[in-house]
């Protein structure tokens, strides 16, 4: 027994030494996995086009645009990109058209991020002779996050020209159980802005599919169908469903960053740096006025399943490119516990008592980003997180019941 | 619209010159240098056309996604950067050729080429020969 003690001692600490345990890998199927399975009856027989870009791919890591214009009794006619194009990696204002070889042939690539919102809807003459519109892509769970407005345009222009939409479903990478932030409350934004689509809170839970549901209580297109996921539970990460992740947009290289995305997004409508042109985009906030180790020190501790350090950087592009900035690095220790609208909520709050002077935000885009004009004025006024966690938290509890309908999993 | 108009204006006062718009065209083939067929990525890949103006200054910029060579390829005005180009512009072409999709931002190993000689919308049967890796 005296000589077990040590050596208990001892695998008690290796244990600790060890990294933390990677997450159980399930096997779950997309969408286009189920398609694939069930030799595409969905779309035999049909010319169809995809909206599609490099996250669009099997569990073998195979190409939407290869499988399909393979697949027996399918007719691959056209491919449409959304914003980043194809490759998910442009950061244009507006993409140009392309052509995809696969299958022997050359198959034009219309872009949806032609210019504005209207440069978003598929045209009528694109979608002429087409059977089926097919919506393929990983989304990332965010409001403003644009793949899914597309999704919504293209469902609107198919129901206008009487064709099927077909969207073959992606998990939420980021759990489809939580939800949080305020809902939308201005449905005119659609109009304006992708990043303002649909009244639903910043982080909504909704897979593609449950959002193309969610979207069709207004359009009522009869002929939109939902591949749905095998496998997909809502409390899963995107790295627990066994499906590859590929960095959707140029500025989203992991899931530590999704994780964030929903709140320090929101950042994007203020002076402030998220992290653009840094190696940890949306995980870094920073300025050249930037207190940083006051504003550190503010939040370290407070808030679970996150750390705060101080880190300098200089962005290589976007806001302060070149300039040298002070900065705070957000480490995620806990992302089941980790609230990224609280993180918004903190930061923001620690930068208005910091930076009175300095920090400021672009009013008509927060409104966007945050969706409520309530929260300028709670700002302005000078109110607490008290009234700042009530605005928040009355989004979840409203759409927790709205959004029940529209659950597939 | 109305700057195109007004370009075509400014243009036609200034210099009698005409503007093409609606028929910019170029057709071509991109050819991959044999010894670089080897290195070259199979999967994942972008190929780049681009014309540039006189002044270097991209005008036009056709796109092709997993492109197998020799790979045609014909520019038309879905590629144009500008409102409109001069009928006679001299225009150079190159080919750019990668794995991260971004075009005119050139990184170590990606592959480039060129046109031999300068051309002009309407022109047919243009060779680009992709022969360097950067």
């Amino acid at each position: 027994m005296r000589s077990a003690l040590p050596l208990a001692i001892v695998a008690v600490l290796a244990a600790c030494a060890l990294p933390a345990p990677r997450p159980a890998r399930a096997e779950v199927l997309s969408g286009l996995d189920v398609l694939e399975a069930e030799g595409f009856a969905a779309l035999k027989g049909k010319r169809v086009g995809v909206i599609t870009n490099r996250t669009g791919v099997d569990r073998e890591g195979r190409s939407i645009v290869d499988v399909l214009a393979a697949a027996p009794g399918v007719e691959l006619a056209s491919v449409f990109s959304p914003e980043h194009g194809f490759f998910a990696a442009s950061e244009s204002e507006k993409i140009g058209r392309a052509e995809i070889s696969a299958g022997g042939r050359r198959i034009p690539v219309i872009s949806l991020y032609a210019g504005g919102i209207e440069g978003m809807r598929p045209k009528p003459e694109d979608l002429q002779g087409l059977d089926a519109l097919v919506f393929d892509i990983q989304d990332i769970g965010a409001r403003f996050y644009t793949y899914l407005a597309t999704m919504g345009l293209a469902l609107e222009a198919a129901a206008h020209a009487g064709i099927e939409f077909i969207v073959l479903d992606r998990p939420n990478p980021i759990r489809g159980d939580v939800v949080e932030g305020p809902i939308l409350e201005d449905p005119d934004l659609r109009l304006v802005t992708p990043t303002a689509f649909f009244q639903v809170p910043v982080r909504h839970g909704l897979t593609a599919g449950e959002m193309a549901l969610w979207h069709n209580r207004a359009v009522r297109h009869p002929k939109l169908t939902v591949v749905k996921l095998r496998g997909w539970k809502r409390e899963m990460w995107q790295d627990e469903t066994g499906l590859p992740w590929v960095p959707p947009s140029p500025n989203m290289p992991d899931l530590d960053a999704a994780s964030l995305y929903p709140g320090i997004g929101i950042f994007e409508a203020s002076n402030l740096s998220v992290g653009r042109g840094t190696p940890y985009p949306f995980r870094w906030i920073g300025a050249p006025w930037l207190k940083a180790s006051e504003l550190a020190a503010r939040l370290e501790g407070r808030l679970d399943g996150i750390r705060f350090s101080v880190s300098d950087r200089v962005p290589t592009k976007s806001v302060f490119e070149g300039q040298p900035c002070r900065g705070v690095r957000l480490t995620v220790t806990d992302r089941d516990i980790m609230r990224p609208l609280a993180v918004f909520r903190h930061v923001a709050l620690a930068l208005r008592y910091l930076h009175p002077e300095h920090f400021q935000w672009r009013w008509d885009e927060a409104k966007r980003m945050i969706g409520v004009e309530e929260f300028r004025r709670l700002w302005e006024s000078g109110a607490g997180d008290e009234d700042f966690l009530s605005l928040f938290d009355k989004g979840p509890r409203d759409f927790s019941a709205s959004r029940a309908p529209v659950l597939l999993y | 619209m109305s700057r195109a108009l007004a370009l075509t204006l400014a243009c036609g006062l200034l210099s009698g010159c005409e503007l093409l718009t609606g028929d910019f065209r170029l057709t071509g083939t991109v050819e991959l240098a044999p010894a670089l067929s080897e290195r070259a990525p199979k999967t994942n890949t972008m190929l780049f056309v681009v014309a540039k103006n006189a002044g270097g200054v991209p005008v036009a910029v056709h796109s092709i996604i997993n492109p197998e060579f020799p790979a045609a390829f014909e520019m038309d005005q879905h590629d144009l950067l500008v409102p409109a180009l001069r009928r006679q512009e001299p225009l150079s072409l190159h080919a750019e050729f990668n794995t991260h999709g971004a075009a005119g931002a050139p990184r170590s190993g990606d592959f480039a080429g060129r046109a031999a000689s300068e051309v002009r919308s309407g022109a047919r049967g243009i060779r680009v020969l992709v022969d360097r890796q950067l």
